[in-house]
């Protein structure tokens, strides 16, 4: 990885940017200051200088007055000395200084004038030249008198002292002049003098100043330049810590700058962009990076078509896409602008997850295809029930297409009674792992969307998806199969009879024969005989066992499926075989330690299993053996083991032992007798009654064959209703024609019923509010309102809800099905006109199930003579309620709690079963229930009721045991 | 019980071999009188003059079956009580019980052992 400052600056930047614009304007102002402070030193020095100059130029004048006034005093002594020379002497040569001092003085005199500063001082001046020039021409007198008038004159003149007094004049007045000159000297000089220690002052001021401001500014940048290392230090290892990650990055990154040079990069883009090593470097533009780089395929349609790619680095949008590299990967490209206009590109290589992806697309597709190929209905169902998958096979099998039934209830496609009860066996099974239906197939009734019930084969398999449970139904529509079995059951049944037909004649007349019928038979002709009756009876055996075997596997075996303890059982097939196992010197004992449990069996059945298990064992014991016979309980099963010391059976055997006609080899049919078909048949019952049949042998040591059964759970216990007894009961009749009410009130006044009539929904307000009542007939045409809508009204009220109501109407009963009308709970409905006995077991039948403790039982039947027999027998003990249809059935259940059904399960109007799922009610076990009906009830139904009874082998006298064992135990 | 000893016994069954060999069976060995019959209706008719003290009732019979001879021979009141006995090849469980319902006083299985058959007979006789 490689990069130029850039990055660093601008790393760096965004954190220092306020600091730095500080620092600037702190630099710009110290400099700024420093430049003033100079300008202002220069002026401050140049004035000085200016001062320095003036003053120096004043002195020089004022020296220059002083002087100049000195040569003309001493010009003046000069003259007036020469005119006194020439006066004495006369002597011309004497006036040489005169001349001299009247040659410089005009010209120093016009000097002293030109240096007047101000007008005192040039009228100072002008005074002097004033009186020097009269001194001159005092002078120029004197000598003009000596010259003309001689000595004396001249001396007179002089001697008047005039000329002494204006020396003197003139001497004052140069004194005067060097005075002021001299104090404008020293006043200048003071002034100078001044504006140098001021000149001073500033300097000194602003030299500190300015040293102290640069001392500032200079801390200041020493402490900006501290930071701003500190920064590119940190950013320095930000950047580095930035490159190690964008190394160990599996994705490939560029960041591209704002003119799309390359900024920085990772090893990977490089590789994943198929970009030669040395062209990638810092600040190489985009495109051409692109030229070099491996073309890119966009591998999804795009706007752009099959553009290379990376040229759409250029939009500098967002984009992301799937690209196809020639070599046939496929990276995903995702282009993002920055921040800084720069621009980031990212590649990853996803050619292995799309590649796995293809592949399980395509092992998808195949799975789909073949699951809707499959005949079967394949249908998935999650934890809660709800369908999530729906195959091909499915749509044909229930009619239903996947869009009806996703994430619908599974159980819509179930008739009753597992309709439902399937909530509660799938909650059953995720709360204790109880199965019933997961891991084995077996045969139901399914309902399709035409609301047919077809028969079909089920197996559920369960699937742990992460931490999701799904249940796979495989359901197979057998309703062919099973036409298929019963025209196969009808012909093996015909074929049998017509065998067995002219067997019984064979055999009859072989029998008679060898009895001696004919007379004493030659012994060859005897033998001949034995031969054949022996034969005939094997043929008769073998086909007995056909038709067991044929039964047991097509499902058709009757069952008479009773809860009952095992031992007596096992103890009878000992009994039964006995004898036989006498005839091969053997002998059965059973286990001491052996225990009994409870079972739902079929005895006939199970003693036939066990018959063959004790009758193989007999055969193959060695003569003097005995087989040992032991029940045994383990958690909910029972195992009933069989144990010889035969020669055991060899491995070979060991796999098709229960396969028909399997015989360890052919001769034993003949040596042991047999049909071969024995644990065939035996194994078959066993399957139908829940259990299972097995073997362990040791060659040479003898087998063990068991059968193992589930053990029967103690019967459900259920609640009983604490219910006062012994009052009178108070109904409320609520009718408006007066004369029907009439007759009510005898009819039930008769019966011992307190009642209080009432024609109007109003007074049946009034009088429900003002008394209790123990039920209420109510009209459902009355004055004021509809009945309906007084009894909704009553069930919305908290003391009324419970109140059993029975309607009366003149319309159809068919409206008392509707689901509005189910809601109001309803005890009865009665049709008018109204038959008073009909009235009365209407009544008895509410009061009965409200009225006292007495047991409450239903009795679901169609047989109107039947449910009057056992009402009559029943009723010192229990309250029977009598329903003949399904539909009234239904009704009584959902009204009022019984604490025993007897359930019929042919009805006029539907199954009986029906009535099961109803029984559940939240919270509270369902009651016993017996099934009394004409048909024998398979193993699933029997394992929800009490009690199965079949009406052609139990009497009533049975059923009424049966009712009163468990009326009992409710009470 | 008391009860007359069994003497005459009706056989009605369509197959003649099995009519024989019943017949050589029941009185070879029961010392029994056996008629027999090859319908229903023929052993309706007959009935009044034999007058059996039991009747053994083939089930599959051509016309009228053994069930539906078995309720005719008890709507005519002399025969009312007559024991009914029903041979059949489909001693089914759930047909020897619809037999037993119907009134038959057993269901005996066809092949039967001819040495044997009268005994069995004559328990059932005494069993009544």
């Amino acid at each position: 990885m490689s990069s130029s400052g850039n990055a660093d600056t601008r790393l760096r930047k965004a954190r220092a940017g306020a600091s730095t614009r500080s620092i600037l304007w702190l630099t710009v102002s110290a400099i700024a200051l420093l430049v003033a402070m100079a300008i202002l030193a220069l002026a401050v020095v140049s004035r000085a200088l200016e001062e320095a100059r003036e003053s120096h130029a004043a002195a020089e004048r004022t020296r220059n007055v002083l002087s100049t006034v000195n040569r003309v005093l001493s010009a003046l002594k000069d003259a007036e000395t020469a005119e006194r020379g020439f006066v004495i002497t006369g002597n011309d040569a004497f006036l040489e200084p005169y001349r001299a001092a009247r040659r410089t003085l005009s010209g120093d005199l016009e000097h002293l004038r030109a240096s007047a500063l101000d007008a005192q001082g040039r009228s100072a001046i002008e005074e002097l030249v004033a009186a020097s020039a009269r001194q001159f021409s005092f002078i120029e007198q004197v000598i003009d008198v000596r010259r003309a008038k001689g000595k004396d004159i001249a001396e007179a003149l002089i001697g008047r002292q005039t000329g002494r007094r204006r020396m003197d004049y003139i001497r004052d007045l140069v004194d005067r002049i060097r005075a002021r000159e001299e104090a404008m000297l020293a006043a200048r000089l003071e002034t100078f003098r001044a504006q140098s220690a001021r000149s001073e002052t500033i300097a000194r001021v602003g030299l500190v100043a300015a040293i102290l401001f640069v001392l500032l500014a200079g801390g200041l940048l020493v402490r900006h330049t501290r930071s701003r290392l500190w920064a590119e230090k940190s950013a320095s290892e930000a950047h580095a810590t930035l490159e190690a990650t964008i190394d160990q990055v599996s994705q490939g990154i560029a960041v591209f700058d704002e003119q799309r040079r390359l900024v920085v990069w990772n090893d990977q883009y490089a590789t994943l962009r198929g970009l030669p090593p040395e062209e990638v470097r810092a600040h190489v533009s985009l495109a051409d990076l692109v030229r070099h780089a491996a073309p890119l395929e966009s591998a999804d349609p795009h706007p752009n078509g099959g553009q290379v790619v990376p040229e759409l680095l250029h939009a500098a949008g967002e984009f992301d896409l799937e690209a196809r590299r020639a070599d046939g990967a496929v990276l995903l490209v995702r282009g993002r602008p920055m921040p800084n206009r720069g621009y980031l590109v990212t590649l990853l290589d996803v050619t292995a997850m799309k590649r796995s992806e293809a592949a399980y697309r395509d092992q998808a597709t195949r799975l789909t295809a073949i699951l809707d190929n499959v005949v079967d209905a394949i249908v998935t169902i999650n934890e809660s029930g709800s369908i999530e998958s729906w195959s091909k096979g499915a749509e044909r099998l229930f009619g239903y297409q996947a869009h009806e039934v996703l994430r619908r209830n599974v159980k819509m496609l179930m008739p009753e009674p597992h309709r439902s009860a399937h909530d509660g066996y799938l909650r059953r099974y995720l709360q204790t792992g109880e199965r019933r239906a997961i891991g084995h197939r077996r045969e139901v009734e399914a309902l399709t969307k035409s609301g047919q019930r077809v028969a079909v084969d089920l197996g559920i398999s369960e699937l742990q998806l992460g931490d999701r449970r799904l249940f796979i139904g495989i359901v197979r529509d057998i309703s062919a199969r099973l036409e298929v079995e019963r025209l196969k059951a009808g012909f093996v049944s015909t074929v049998s009879h017509e065998l067995r037909t002219p067997l019984t004649s064979i055999a009859g007349s072989l029998g008679l024969l060898a009895g001696g019928v004919a007379g004493e038979l030659p012994p060859k002709a005897s033998r001949l005989i034995d031969i054949a009756k022996l034969n005939s009876e094997r043929l008769v055996l073998l086909i007995n066992d056909i038709l067991d075997l044929e039964r047991a596997e097509s499902d058709r075996l009757e069952l008479r499926l009773e809860p009952q303890p095992l031992l007596p059982i096992v103890q009878q097939a000992i009994e039964l075989n006995r004898s036989y196992a006498h005839n091969f010197g053997v002998s059965i004992d059973l286990d001491p330690r052996t225990q009994d449990a409870k079972v739902l069996v079929d005895r006939d059945r199970l003693i036939q299993v066990l018959t063959n298990l004790l009758s193989n064992a007999a055969k193959f014991s060695p003569r003097g053996g005995v087989v040992i016979v032991s029940v045994e309980l383990d958690d909910d099963r029972a195992r009933v083991s069989v144990r010889d010391n035969g020669p055991g059976i060899s491995p070979q055997f060991a796999e098709r032992i229960f396969e028909r006609f399997a015989q360890a080899d052919s001769s034993d049919s003949r040596a042991k007798g047999g049909t071969g078909l024995g644990l065939s048949i035996a194994k078959a019952i066993m399957q139908k009654l829940g259990g299972e049949i097995d073997f362990e042998s040791e060659p040479g040591a003898g087998s063990v064959f068991y059968i193992t059964l589930p053990v029967r759970q103690e019967a459900r216990a259920y609640v009983r209703r604490e219910v006062a007894r012994g009052a009178v009961p108070h109904v409320l009749i609520c009718e408006d024609d007066p004369d029907i009410a009439r007759v009510f009130d005898e009819v039930l006044q008769s019966e011992g019923i307190r009642v209080h009539i009432v024609s109007t929904a109003k007074e049946a307000r009034v009088a429900l509010a003002a008394n209790k009542f123990d039920m209420a007939l109510i009209d459902l045409h009355l004055p004021d309102v509809e009945g309906l809508e007084l009894i909704t009204e009553l069930r919305a009220a908290e003391a009324t809800r419970a109140l059993p109501i029975i309607v009366m109407t003149a319309s159809g009963r068919a409206v008392a099905s509707s689901p509005e009308i189910c809601a109001l709970e309803l005890a009865d409905w009665l049709q008018k006109p109204i038959d008073p006995k009909r009235l009365l077991d209407a009544i008895r039948n509410v009061l009965a199930q409200h009225g006292d403790g007495r047991a409450r039982i239903l009795h679901v039947e169609d047989d109107e003579s039947l449910t009057q027999l056992v009402r009559e027998l029943l009723d010192e003990e229990c309250d029977v309620t009598s329903v003949h249809t399904l539909a009234a059935a239904q009704l009584a259940v959902r009204n009022r709690e019984y604490d025993l059904v007897i359930l019929d399960i042919g009805l006029g109007d539907g199954s009986g079963l029906d009535v099961l799922p109803l029984l559940r009610r939240d919270s509270r076990p369902a009651p016993p229930v017996i099934l009394y009906s004409a048909s024998e009830a398979s193993r699933e139904i029997s394992e929800l009721v009490e009690a199965a009874l079949v009406k052609s082998r139990h009497p009533v006298e049975q059923l009424l045991e049966s009712v009163r064992t468990l009326a009992s135990r409710a009470s | 019980m008391a009860r007359a000893p069994l003497k005459t016994i009706l056989y009605v069954d369509d197959e003649p071999d099995i009519r024989e060999v019943v017949e050589l069976s029941l009185s070879f060995t029961g010392d029994l009188h056996v008629h027999t019959c090859e319908s229903g209706e023929q052993a309706l008719a007959v009935l009044p003059q034999i007058a059996p003290d039991l009747i053994l009732l083939d089930v599959m019979m051509p016309g009228l079956d053994g069930p539906s001879t078995l309720q005719r021979i008890r709507a005519m009141p002399r025969f009312a009580r007559t024991p009914i006995v029903f041979m059949t090849a489909k001693a089914l469980p759930q047909e020897v019980e619809r037999f037993e319902a119907l009134g038959a006083a057993a269901v005996i299985a066809k092949p039967f052992d001819p040495m044997t058959l009268a005994s069995q007979v004559l328990s059932i006789w005494e069993g009544l």
